[in-house]
């Protein structure tokens, strides 16, 4: 039985994970405290966005090399409505998802003929769009000037500014998340979608709408990383266009690539491994060569591929 | 016929013709199968046999023909380059309407457009929205009945511009609230009234007029099932979820019952598995079902495709090469496994090349030879045709054969 199936229903590996998850805040790390705290609540965002990325390349199979603009998209959304109006964090947050779905879906409709790279370069494309939207459009997004001083989450009218009150926040959306793809995967939408991602005309001939299961997996997908962007803006307080670059795309798909395309735990344990590494070449080089973190990362995954080219957690079992 | 009952025509083809860009594949191929009935389709290769099982199942769409199922029919009578002009000028059309409601409104820009230029643009709007409906009015009476309707209400919107533009001269954007009852005309509620009434009443007549190309998953909802010739099964995944993945059309579970595990869609999973279980016992695959379909025996492929498409509950199976690549021993377990598909009540359309299985199971054999249909009849007057023995055997040969 692959790990995925077992998320929820095998006490003996989800107790453990969300005790050592639950008490990592309360960790006697000292000076290294925060930043620890930090590091881990930047990790929870990108398995949530490594999360909601899988559902298109790793469920229906159809490469996304954009993820990041609907993370940039979640991001302004709530940064610029949270700035206006001063709403709440559970106000803003469906109003991001929300939107992000609704230009998923718009990028989904003409694209459901597309394949592989054509489809790839297509979301390629329509990431560096709203990227530039948000970059240019001064009236709106204020542009490069980014936007400072987003409010920070809020529960029930109070302001949760202490870090460990935003790590437990993002776990909860994490399991949101989680829990909403582990359900589907094991689900008649799920399969729909792996019929998909395997043969279309297979799955046509058993009565499969191809079509509207594209659109609904766009439009999840893109929910999740619209959300993933929401918190991120409440969360960090300040968003500019430089944050969403293509690279992030190509880190985000990195994990998932990792750990395993299609697979939940996959996902996750890409996450877990992959950004905290990062963060911790970053403090290991010296400042001149920080940005050859990047290099170690590429080769992680050229040796991956020689190693184990379908993931540490594959779907597939041999 | 050895005495089998058969009911009622299920599936009718009817001068089904399938062009490829110059080559005709199918040529003005008929056929029917009757409820229970095992029909067998059978021709040298290339004959076109695949083709019109795509043509069946909309995974290809006939150039021509007629094609009718339990009382549906799968196939449009307009022919697709029409189809695409009226769904384009369709397209325009809303398009077209979504500037046009605000210049009715006058909300947007009422300084600007509370003018006579407004009224000649709206009127140049109209008319081009008109001659978009054009195409609409080949089909049937009813979309003569939208055009007159949209004629009206563009009429009577013109005319009401006209007739109140100068009650709006002095109006301007910030003081317009109080109009905004006023603005409304009674002709645009006439309009949304109209087309909600035309959605409502005409739903089944505006999709018999425009006899819509059913698509393949909609065919296999109404009872199509089918195997491939190059096995077609979801191979990463188990021969489980290949077969539940046969009960999708058959479930109805969406997004918000899976996530919230309703009941409702607890129950349907689970029942699914059941089902799914069954129709692999059924094929004597009860004790594969975790195994990855991709690594199963090409024998045991072949029987988890058949159940997956037993899983659709169809009225008809259609087995494209079945015995392909079988043994002996397999072949003859297939023939026993078709017939007890055909005693469930489910009527059978196969396409072999195996003489022996088509001959022993096919209660009514039709021969395809280059896309035409050259023989039908029972085993015995199709296998002493001289035009099948031409056809497979070549002319001379048949000549020796007489």
């Amino acid at each position: 039985m692959h790990l995925d199936d077992r998320l929820f229903t095998d006490k003996k590996l989800y107790l453990p994970l969300l005790a050592a998850v639950l008490v990592l805040p309360w960790l006697p790390m000292g000076i290294a405290g925060p930043y620890v705290l930090r590091v881990a609540t930047l990790t929870l965002v990108y398995m949530v966005l490594a999360l909601g990325l899988n559902v298109v390349p790793g469920f229906t199979g159809l490469l996304d090399l954009g993820y990041v603009g609907f993370f940039g998209l979640g991001a302004y959304t709530a940064g610029l409505l949270t700035v206006h109006y001063q709403w709440s964090l559970w106000l803003v947050l469906p109003l991001a998802a929300l939107n992000g779905a609704f230009w998923g879906i718009l990028r989904g409709a003409p694209t459901l003929r597309l394949s592989d790279d054509y489809f790839a370069i297509v979301t390629f494309g329509f990431s560096e769009l709203i990227i530039l939207v948000i970059r240019n459009e001064l009236w709106l997004t204020r542009g490069p000037m980014g936007v400072p001083g987003i409010a920070q989450p809020d529960i029930f009218g109070k302001v949760l500014d202490q870090p460990w009150q935003a790590f437990y926040l993002i776990l909860f959306f994490l399991f949101l998340v989680l829990w909403v793809v582990v359900k589907i995967r094991s689900s008649r939408l799920g399969r729909a979608w792996f019929a998909v991602r395997e043969d279309e005309i297979a799955a046509e001939c058993v009565g499969v709408n191809v079509a509207s299961y594209k659109i609904i997996a766009f439009a999840l997908s893109a929910a999740i990383g619209a959300l993933a962007g929401a918190f991120y803006a409440r969360w960090f307080r300040f968003i500019h266009p430089d944050m969403f670059k293509f690279w992030e795309s190509i880190l985000i798909l990195c994990l998932i690539v990792f750990g395993g395309m299609g697979s939940i735990t996959g996902a996750l344990l890409g996450a877990l491994i992959l950004i905290p590494l990062t963060e911790l070449l970053r403090i290991v080089l010296p400042a001149e060569l920080s940005n050859a973190r990047y290099l170690l990362f590429g080769l992680i995954i050229v040796f991956m591929m020689r190693w184990r080219p379908a993931g540490l957690l594959p779907v597939e079992k041999e | 016929m050895a005495g089998r009952k058969t009911g009622e025509i299920l599936l009718k083809a009817h001068n089904v013709v399938k062009k490829f860009g110059g080559l005709t594949a199918v040529k003005e191929v008929s056929l029917d199968v009757r409820a229970g009935e095992i029909v067998g389709l059978i021709g040298p290769n290339g004959a076109g046999k695949t083709t019109f099982f795509n043509c069946l199942n909309a995974i290809a769409v006939p150039t021509s023909g007629e094609i009718t199922f339990a009382g549906h029919s799968l196939v449009s009578q307009i022919s697709p380059a029409t189809s695409r002009l009226v769904f384009r000028s369709g397209l325009l059309f809303a398009l077209l309407s979504l500037l046009w409601l605000p210049l009715v409104l006058g909300v947007v820009w009422p300084e600007t457009f509370f003018r006579l230029e407004a009224v000649l643009a709206l009127s140049i709007l109209a008319l081009f929205r008109i001659y978009l409906l054009r195409p609409l009015s080949l089909f049937r009476p009813w979309s003569r009945l939208l055009l007159i309707i949209f004629v009206l209400v563009d009429g009577i919107c013109a005319v009401n511009w006209l007739w109140r533009s100068p009650e709006f001269s002095e109006v301007s954007f910030f003081n317009l609230f109080p109009f905004y009852p006023l603005l409304v005309p009674g002709s645009l509620l006439l309009l949304l009234a109209s087309l909600v009434l035309l959605l409502l009443f005409n739903l089944p007549r505006v999709k018999e007029a425009f006899g819509q190309h059913l698509r393949a998953d909609v065919i296999t909802r109404l009872g199509i099932g089918r195997t491939f010739q190059n096995i077609r099964l979801f191979s990463s995944l188990s021969a489980l979820d290949n077969v539940k993945l046969g009960r999708h059309c058959r479930t109805r579970a969406n997004f918000f019952g899976i996530v919230l595990a309703l009941p409702q869609a607890r129950k349907e999973e689970l029942d699914s598995a059941e089902k799914a279980a069954e129709c692999l016992r059924f094929v004597g695959l009860g004790k594969q079902l975790v195994s990855r379909a991709g690594s199963l025996p090409y024998g045991d492929q072949r029987r988890l495709e058949i159940a997956r498409a037993l899983a659709t509950e169809p009225k008809l199976l259609l087995l494209d090469e079945p015995a392909a690549g079988m043994n002996p021993t397999e072949s003859a377990e297939l023939i026993t496994l078709v017939r007890r598909i055909s005693q469930a009540g489910i009527a059978v359309l196969i396409i072999e090349h195996d003489m022996k299985v088509i001959m022993n199971l096919a209660d009514r054999i039709y021969v395809l030879d280059h896309g035409e249909l050259i023989a039908s009849g029972t085993p015995v007057e199709v296998r002493s045709n001289a035009k099948v023995i031409e056809a497979y055997l070549g002319a001379q040969h048949a000549a020796s054969e007489a």
